[in-house]
């Protein structure tokens, strides 16, 4: 289900409608189970790997934490996890029912899956339950050690079988390849759940906060689950920490005016960037990019567009999240803050999907050991960060490349200010850091978009020799993205002038703000035309 | 990286109240009926109907507005001063287009869209033995074409007839009323529906299928309504909300919301039928566009005809059209000319802005034409007397 969907429209007047006439553990069942639906909408099957997730994290935290599990506590996510499992299984009723009546057409009436799963699940809680017996047996160290390892494993084990086994699957034949061995691909037909990578690091980061001691655990799991899959924020993020999000989950909310005010003006702002920008760029973009003899005029057009649709359409999709959010008085974490105003790499990794980048930061940059070395230590944990960083993206190359890039540039940065320091800035020399960082950003955003490494070959060389010249063959931005971008960027020239606050427009007179909304409106409606596309995020 | 803590939280001060928001969204709702009515003002659409440029903004805005009342904006009884859009690709009379006489020349009949007409005329240029005849019919779709086909009473005058069928417009073979699905223009004419009865092609002629019958349809309400009600039931892409006028047509806000409805549906049914992914064989649409193409093949073989069937293959829908008649060209043996063979659908350079194929595309794909009516002129001529 998309935001700019009218069935999401239509789910959100139902679920909000329940949520207000809801008592307190009324609102959290029916949000969980309007979270599950939000996510089966897309393929129910894929709740099981999300429930998976949940239990595996839930029990986690309590085992660190405790030493053990209460029965409850190993039985209800046990029982849960066994009957996401049916949704594994399916059943095509209308066979059924042919079958009942006596004309079956021979088709299967439940999925083959089903004896896998019939076996697995057991299976597979036998073997946590010994595992369990086993680790409340070892010294609270080891217990704690070994149950963080298991969390982790199992996390990325699905994370990375949906997601990369087939990236490495090919990568390792090319090598062989390459080395004249003589190796044939061998492909699982995966389909990658959607948002997935968001929802495991969620879930990681509770476990790890709670091996850190920096969280309690909740004994609630269907809080837990809440917090896990929150549907405005699960396929696409921001990626939240249990501390900010679980204490919202597992206690009452209220929910205030203001709330409802800044709710609906970011619905409304997040919705402007997505449909009248994003959707309007999209086809500009997917033409220069789908072009194999792009122009120099081609590729810059293609990738200032890119940079713009993805900006609009990620910022976009958080706006929403975090504004629907406060409609159920939960509060979400800022994940974007104008990013193209950075002034250097590390500036722009503030402002950009700040989610994740904390994420990366905590989980992966300090435990590597952070800036807490030599110079050549923190470069190396930087290009490191970065690369996975990339990679979490998506199973390709490029996206490796991208991470290679941008460790690059932080690293390049990081050396440049060791041995110059960090002069002070004046408007013209940081508008000429911001120009000169953006072109920087700009090459980043052609390697992320780019299909193939010998794309992103021919796109460099076009844009060092010019080949083409100015000829722009792509298609014309939508009317609504042109008008658009030309309101968000005066919106966030406003927004910069008053030191980057995000409630600026309150300073001004009710009218100006409501023209400025209008048009925001006016021009949404037109970029209702546009062909919908998917939010770029999801397929992450 | 000294990134920031990730309680980064968005709890803000609480300015105003209840009172302040109201006022704004009081504000906001009046700012935007100010930009509906003055934008509607600015970019209105010309009432004069023979006005054929009334400029892209104006045009922008007006995409929304209810068939119907474009067309009784574009309408007059006295077709002189009817839009010229009016008069395109009624069934009676056919009007067909002539190239020039060549010596010797080998006549041709184009059936089809804006694509087909290109190519004549492109065969007409490139080749010195071909001589070009079109009839045809803005965005026409292949039921359309294969109507023309039908109702030509000068075929048997040509030696090959072409019959175009395109895949961005391949659902809407099931449709008998462009303005049921075109909200690019507003086009009065009617095709005939038809459909599949175990296996036999049968059809179905539209309400009206001249101008003088439109007219007289459009003008009164009893047969206009009688009209709408036929196509209700014979036309899948018939959407009451799309087509019928209200009041509600004079807001831009309200035409931007009707144009979103009306793209959602094409989506949709495109989606269900054919993109570049793939296609649906058993779609109404893929397997009528199967049984045309063979039928028409039988009745211009019938006629002494060579059939050719020009495939295009439209930009971003890749060669699934071509796939989906791959079947029945072969086994029925028809002679055809898929434009995904020499223009790459993925690629923008071979085609226009507004999505024909550039004039050199169009003279490549006449060329190949031309060598495909060669081959099938040949291989149909009389045996020389003695052998």
């Amino acid at each position: 289900m998309l935001f700019n969907s009218l069935e999401f429209l239509v789910f959100l007047a139902v679920v909000y409608g329940l949520y207000r006439a809801l008592p307190f553990r009324g609102q959290n069942w029916m949000l969980l189970v309007a979270s599950y639906m939000f996510y089966g909408w897309w393929d129910w099957r894929f709740l099981f790997l999300m429930i998976f997730s949940t239990s595996v994290d839930f029990w986690t935290g309590l085992v660190l934490d405790r030493g053990r599990l209460k029965r409850n506590e190993w039985l209800v996510p046990a029982a849960f996890l066994s009957a996401a499992a049916l949704l594994l299984i399916g059943c095509d009723f209308s066979e059924l029912l042919r079958v009942v009546r006596g004309a079956g057409s021979g088709a299967p009436i439940v999925s083959p899956l089903m004896p896998h799963v019939l076996v697995g699940i057991p299976a597979f809680l036998s073997a946590a339950a010994i595992g369990y017996r086993v680790l409340v047996t070892l010294p609270e160290a080891q217990r704690r050690k070994a149950c963080m390892i298991v969390s982790i494993v199992l996390q990325l084990a699905v994370l990375g079988f949906f997601k990369y086994f087939n990236f490495f699957i090919d990568s390792l034949v090319a090598s062989l390849n390459a080395a004249g061995i003589a190796a044939q691909p061998s492909h699982f037909d995966i389909v990658l759940p959607v948002g997935i990578s968001f929802y495991t690091f969620q879930s990681m980061s509770y476990a790890i906060d709670i091996y850190r001691r920096e969280l309690k655990p909740t004994d609630r799991f269907f809080d837990f689950a809440l917090f896990v899959s929150f549907f405005p924020q699960l396929v696409a993020g921001p990626i939240e920490r249990a501390r900010n999000l679980l204490p919202q989950m597992s206690n009452p909310r209220t929910v205030t005016g203001e709330q409802i005010r800044r709710g609906l003006f970011l619905i409304v702002f997040g919705l402007f960037k997505k449909i009248a920008i994003a959707d309007g760029l999209a086809g500009t973009v997917d033409q220069a990019f789908a072009n194999p003899t792009a122009s120099w005029g081609t590729v810059v057009v293609g990738t200032v567009a890119f940079a713009i649709q993805i900006y609009c359409d990620f910022s976009g999709y958080s706006d929403v999240a975090r504004g629907v959010s406060k409609l159920f008085g939960v509060e979400l974490m800022i994940n974007f803050n104008q990013p193209y105003f950075a002034k250097s790499p590390r500036d722009f990794w503030q402002r950009w999907h700040i989610s994740l980048s904390t994420w990366l930061s905590d989980y992966l940059y300090k435990p590597l050991g952070g800036n807490r070395g030599s110079l050549a230590f923190t470069c190396r944990n930087l290009m490191l960060t970065m690369i996975l960083g990339g990679l979490w993206h998506g199973a390709a190359w490029n996206y490796v490349l991208w991470g290679v890039f941008h460790g690059t540039v932080l690293s390049t940065h990081r050396v440049m200010r060791e041995w110059l320091g960090a002069p002070r800035d004046n408007a013209f020399t940081a508008l000429l850091k911001i120009a000169g960082f953006g072109l920087i950003t700009l090459y980043g955003w052609m390697l992320f978009r780019a299909h193939s490494l010998e794309q992103i070959g021919n796109f460099t060389a076009t844009l060092f020799t010019g080949a083409g010249g100015l000829t722009v063959t792509a298609a014309r931005p939508g009317f609504s993205a042109a008008l658009g971008v030309l309101l968000l960027v005066a919106w966030e020239l406003v927004q910069y002038r008053r030191g980057g606050d995000a409630k600026f427009y309150r300073g001004l007179p009710d009218p100006l703000t409501a023209l400025a909304i209008a048009g925001m409106i006016f021009l949404t409606l037109m970029g209702t035309s546009n062909e919908p596309a998917q939010f770029i995020y999801f397929q992450f | 990286m000294n990134l920031p803590s990730s309680s980064t939280s968005s709890s803000e001060p609480r300015p105003g109240g209840w009172r302040r928001g109201l006022a704004l969204a009081g504000w906001v709702v009046l700012w935007l009926v100010v930009i509906d009515v003055a934008v509607g003002r600015l970019f209105a659409y010309p009432a004069d109907p023979k006005n054929t440029n009334p400029g892209a903004v104006a045009l922008y805005f007006d995409y929304g507005r209810s068939m119907e009342g474009r067309l009784r904006r574009a309408t007059r009884a006295d077709p002189a001063a009817s839009a010229p859009i009016t008069q395109a690709g009624w069934y009676d009379p056919l009007v067909a287009s002539e190239g020039a006489a060549k010596p010797g020349g080998v006549r041709v009949t184009f059936y089809g869209m804006s694509h087909a007409m290109r190519l004549a005329d492109a065969l007409q240029e490139v080749s010195p033995r071909y001589q070009a005849r079109s009839i045809g019919a803005p965005g026409a779709t292949t039921n359309w074409s294969f109507g023309a086909f039908r109702r030509d009473r000068e075929r048997g005058q040509s030696q090959a007839a072409v019959l175009a069928i395109m895949s961005s417009t391949l659902p809407m073979i099931v449709s008998p009323a462009p303005m049921a699905w075109n909200t690019s223009f507003a086009l009065p004419y009617t095709a005939d529906r038809y459909s599949l009865n175990a296996g036999r092609l049968q059809v179905a002629a539209p309400p009206y299928d001249s101008f003088a019958g439109y007219v007289r349809t459009l003008e009164d309400p009893a047969a206009w309504e009688r009209a709408n009600a036929w196509f209700a039931a014979n036309d899948p892409f018939y959407d009451r909300f799309l087509v019928r006028q209200t009041w509600l047509d004079e807001s831009v806000a309200f035409r931007l919301i009707r144009r979103a409805w009306a793209q959602r549906r094409d989506v949709g049914w495109r989606g269900r039928v054919l993109d570049a992914q793939g296609y649906d064989p058993d779609s109404e649409a893929v397997r009528l566009a199967n049984a045309i193409v063979a039928e028409f093949a039988r009745q211009a073989r019938a006629d002494g005809l060579v059939p050719v069937i020009y495939v295009v293959d439209s930009f971003g829908f890749g060669d699934q059209l071509h796939r989906a008649l791959a079947g029945t060209l072969r086994r029925e043996r028809i002679a055809y000319l898929a434009t995904s063979r020499f223009v790459n659908p993925a690629d923008p350079a071979g085609y226009l802005p507004d999505s024909h194929f550039t004039d050199a595309n169009d003279r490549r794909l006449a060329a190949e034409l031309a060598a495909v009516l060669d081959r099938e002129l040949a291989a149909a001529a009389p045996p020389p007397a003695g052998e």
